[in-house]
């Protein structure tokens, strides 16, 4: 049955979604504390603060209102949240749609379009674990098993770098783990051409894309 | 120890150096999400510059704006430095030290050697002088296509420097970020670079080198050393991001000054990325493009745009911050500028060429020096070049050069109804090997009346190319 909250409560749900736009964390995790006192289920003050708040983050992502580094605050702030709630979800109760481990390979540092994607996945409802830039390919693997990832995910801007991206798909098969996810692609060099050329499980042109990839790859619909 | 004394202010690369080390201590993260899009925002905000972009008119027209961006654009210069990223320094620099830099910057650079090689030149808006157009921004190519494409390149005479692209194997080997294959990569990039110029008939003709390699390997394996890139090529030194520079960045820095080369160094100023919206971008790709000067010791460079959101320059913010950059630039500077076009359509279509016309004249008009053009496929698909397109970039280049910006706006606002409903999803287009005879090195019929379609539109539409 949906939660109904009342009006302490709601006007705890108006703040959870306000810190998020506003990208400020402790606010936001102060608010989170806020909801567990006042009884409001962890769950829903996920899908009825939070969740809306991100939402109204990547929307105004997308109509040039919002940028970058205020949607990098608004999913850090989203994330301190959920650390407050987390620990006291009821038995079955999950928020994300699922997990992704992202990285820019190895000798690549470029990460502005890892970070807007990991912006765009983590306002869509991904819970992502970012391993930054220059990323060893067994990195990829190690952290997808110790998550129990749903998908990882690989960037790169350099050409030079794509050959990791291959190997750490072969590595993934000789270790026998390869089945367990779905990889996927993306960057300047990378194409659809390639991620086929490599057995990779999908290619995205843009960070947009890459949330819609994610949704096809796990059956979620949009 | 070398003091800025001995550089007429210019900051020595050795106190750059030490500033890496010594400059206030700041967290990438908090440079990210903090300094830059917190001052940018202050900045625009201070001098009404918030909501100016006007994507009904993407060549911008006036030109006391472009003026209060370059102000805002120098402000935000001395305010911020670079961050450097293996260190977590900043580098800053004084107002003194950057005048100094800018203004003692060459007004113009001989690239190349003997009747081959070309002059860039400081252009002022609409400047007779033609913009000069270095082909094509790095785009992945087997070795077996590599130097039949740069001398394809080589031989369109309208072409002024050779530029791409880039090799992804040596020898039949991945070259692997980091690795010796990359610093063999750099040379044998660099060697065939200068083979495919003579072959060419063209030994003299100047390029940028080395794009087949991002780190310093490439570059200290493949310029400036025997049977490499000569001197007399420019010295690419791209840093990762806008306000941010790290150690690969100077190790090409010091080595170029080591050789006694120059050095064009780049970085976008990001339209939907740390810089917020398009005037964001627009004053962080001037600060980008003053700060390089003290900062990276370079002759060429500055004013670059791109749009994360399309993965281009040529959609209507991108071209409208394009002209502002260069405009603001070319207005209070006498800079050498190299911005790039960036397009997305592929080899073989006619939307590539509608792109690049858009994006080179925005660019000639607007007082740009050099454009390292074109991005065929946004460089998306490996051999997806082909030299007609590198061609057509010149022609345009070199025909709109003086061109007034409210006439190329007209002209821009016919180009882009024929090209901007595929921008996020373009045409791909066929590959060289699929548009040319390997052998001749001619294009197959069709593209090349595609071509001369489109060129005809163009010129219906008021560039005067040569028929």
């Amino acid at each position: 049955m949906a939660f109904e909250p009342n009006d302490d409560q709601q006007a705890i749900l108006d703040e959870l979604f306000q810190a998020v736009i506003n990208g400020d964390t402790d606010r936001c995790v102060d608010a989170a504390g806020q909801s567990l006192a006042a009884g409001i289920p962890p769950l829903a003050a996920i899908e009825s603060g939070l969740t809306p708040g991100i939402r109204e983050v990547g929307d105004r992502f997308g109509r040039m209102e919002m940028f970058l580094p205020e949607m990098v605050l608004s999913a850090e702030a989203m994330q301190g949240a959920v650390g407050v709630l987390e620990p006291h979800f009821a038995t079955g109760d999950s928020y994300d749609k699922g997990t992704v481990i992202l990285g820019t390979v190895k000798g690549d540092i470029h990460d502005i379009g890892k970070n807007i994607v990991k912006a765009l996945l983590t306002v869509n409802g991904y819970q992502v674990i970012d391993l930054g830039r220059d990323v060893p390919l067994t990195d990829f693997i190690d952290r997808a098993e110790d998550e129990d990832a749903d998908i990882v995910a690989m960037s790169g801007l350099l050409t030079t770098s794509l050959p990791l991206m291959r190997d750490t798909i072969r590595l993934m098969q000789d270790d026998g783990v390869r089945d367990k996810y779905r990889v996927i692609i993306g960057g300047g060099p990378t194409s659809q051409e390639y991620a086929d050329g490599i057995g990779a499980d999908g290619y995205a042109n843009t960070a947009f894309d890459g949330v819609e990839l994610c949704d096809q790859l796990l059956g979620i619909e949009a | 120890m070398p003091s800025s004394e001995a550089t007429n202010g210019k900051p020595h690369i050795v106190e750059i150096l030490e500033r890496t080390q010594t400059g206030e201590y700041c967290t990438a993260k908090e440079w990210d999400t903090k300094r830059i899009p917190g001052t940018i925002r202050r900045i625009l905000s201070e001098r009404n510059l918030t909501g100016v972009c006007d994507p009904d008119n993407p060549v911008n027209t006036d030109l006391e704006l472009a003026d209060a961006f370059y102000q805002a654009g120098y402000g935000l210069a001395l305010e911020l430095g670079f961050l450097c990223t293996d260190t977590d320094r900043i580098v800053s620099v004084t107002q003194h030290e950057l005048d100094a830099a800018v203004q003692g910057a060459p007004s113009e650079l001989f690239v190349g050697e003997g009747d081959d090689g070309t002059w860039l030149r400081y252009r002022t808006i609409a400047d007779p002088y033609p913009m000069k157009i270095s082909a094509s921004l790095a785009i992945a190519n087997t070795e077996e296509v590599f130097p039949l494409l740069l001398e394809g390149i080589a031989r369109e005479r309208e072409v002024d420097l050779l530029g791409g692209g880039s090799l992804i194997t040596v020898f039949g080997r991945d070259i692997l970020s980091g690795t010796p294959f990359e610093t063999l990569a750099g040379f044998e990039h660099a060697r065939m670079h200068v083979e495919a110029r003579r072959r060419a008939g063209r030994p003299g003709m100047g390029g940028i080198n080395v794009y087949s390699s991002v780190t310093e390997y490439g570059q200290l394996g493949g310029y400036g050393v025997p049977g490499g890139a000569p001197i007399t090529d420019l010295s690419l030194v791209l840093f990762p991001s806008e306000m941010k520079i790290d150690y690969r960045t100077l190790h090409k820095v010091v080595h170029t000054v080591n050789v006694g080369g120059h050095i064009k160094a780049a970085s976008y100023g990001m339209i939907g990325g740390m810089a917020g919206p398009p005037e964001g971008a627009v004053i962080s790709s001037i600060a980008n493009g003053l700060l390089t000067y003290p900062i990276l010791q370079n002759s060429a460079g500055g004013g670059h745009i791109y749009d994360v959101r399309y993965l281009a320059n040529v959609n209507r913010e991108g071209l409208w911050a394009l002209s502002v950059a260069q405009q603001a630039l070319s207005r209070n500077t006498r800079l050498i500028t190299d911005p790039t076009t960036n397009q997305v359509s592929g080899a073989g279509t006619e939307k590539l060429l509608y792109e690049i016309a858009a994006g080179i004249a925005t660019a000639a008009c607007s007082g740009v020096s050099l454009s390292t053009s074109p991005r065929t496929a946004g460089g998306k698909l490996t051999d997806h070049i082909t030299p007609l397109e590198c061609r057509f970039t010149a022609e345009v280049a070199h025909a709109a050069s003086a061109l007034e910006p409210d006439a190329v706006n007209e002209i821009v606002k016919e180009l882009l109804p024929r090209y901007e409903d595929t921008i996020k999803h373009p045409d791909l287009g066929r590959s060289f090997q699929q548009l040319y005879d390997l052998e001749t090195l001619q294009p197959i019929e069709e593209w090349e009346a595609t071509y001369r379609r489109v060129k005809k539109e163009v010129i219906d539409l008021g560039i005067p190319l040569a028929a």
